[in-house]
């Protein structure tokens, strides 16, 4: 099957836009997943006496 | 993902923070947050850290809140960052995809057009010369730099030091911090030690430096 020119150019552009876009999906994935995260504080209670420790 | 931090991490506490100590001590955080929040506030929302952990790094490094200070070793400003540590770090993030354009939009204000050329270098090695440290270290002097700076560095920890089961490691975060990102390269730790195993392993400074984050009464314990 031979494409038209324009489907030829149409095809070239699909190509383009599809890798620009798994790039920057790439790129920006570890700062998306910085902005993704949560994070919630739990209280711990420990039953021992407390010890001390200067590191001196 | 939704990160877990057990507050206190440990059981143990540093002989300066009793339970007397803590309303000097929340007395110090409270100065810190009221003279330098919105800084905290922005370097902790750009890069989603907790602002509790990063103030609780802050007044481990410079409880006095002194933006302009240096140290014997020139550790400077709030989070006590050295220049070639700190251009290593800004490097470090952006190969790691983290520096976003508003971090550095935050980092241009004082670095100008150094920030591009620092970026650039491709011998990560160089950013040590005193040609970078002497470009970092006015900058570091500025609070909103150097905060946003903390951050960036806890950050990138904080990938480094999640468990699978979500629970955070704030003992190995605030020893990394305090000793540098090649802590556990550079003595062979392991990500893996119980916190007792970490304290037994890393240099007296970051004992003392995990005890006091991470320990009964210390600064997460405080701020949480």
């Amino acid at each position: 099957m031979k494409l038209t020119p324009i489907w030829q150019l149409i095809a070239v552009l699909a190509i383009v836009a599809v890798s620009i876009f798994a790039y920057d999906w790439y790129y920006r994935k570890p700062a998306r997943d910085e902005a993704a995260r949560t994070f919630t504080a739990r209280k711990v209670t420990y039953s021992e006496p407390i010890s001390y420790e200067s590191f001196t | 993902m939704n990160l877990l931090l057990n507050i206190p991490l440990i059981s143990l506490s540093h002989a300066d923070f009793k339970p007397t100590d803590v309303d000097r001590h929340q007395t110090a955080a409270d100065a810190l947050t009221a003279k330098y929040g919105a800084f905290i506030d922005q370097s902790a929302r750009l890069n989603n850290v907790p602002d509790y952990l990063l103030k609780a790094i802050l007044l481990t490094e410079n409880e006095d809140g002194i933006a302009g200070i240096v140290n014997r070793t020139g550790a400077t400003g709030l989070g006590q960052i050295k220049g070639s540590s700190g251009a290593d770090m800004i490097s470090l993030a952006n190969r790691k995809r983290l520096l976003t354009a508003d971090k550095k939009a935050v980092l241009r204000k004082q670095l100008g057009a150094q920030l591009d050329l620092l970026l650039a270098v491709d011998n990560t090695d160089t950013l040590s010369n005193a040609r970078w440290v002497n470009v970092m270290n006015p900058a570091l002097k500025d609070p909103e730099f150097n905060v946003m700076l903390a951050g960036i560095f806890l950050s990138v920890l904080i990938r480094e030091h999640t468990a699978t089961d979500g629970s955070l490691r704030t003992d190995y975060i605030a020893a990394r911090y305090n000793q540098g990102y090649y802590l556990l390269s550079a003595r062979k730790i392991s990500k893996t030690l119980s916190t007792q195993q970490l304290i037994a392993a890393v240099p007296t400074e970051a004992k003392r430096y995990i005890v006091v984050v991470c320990g009964r009464n210390g600064w997460l314990d405080i701020l949480t």
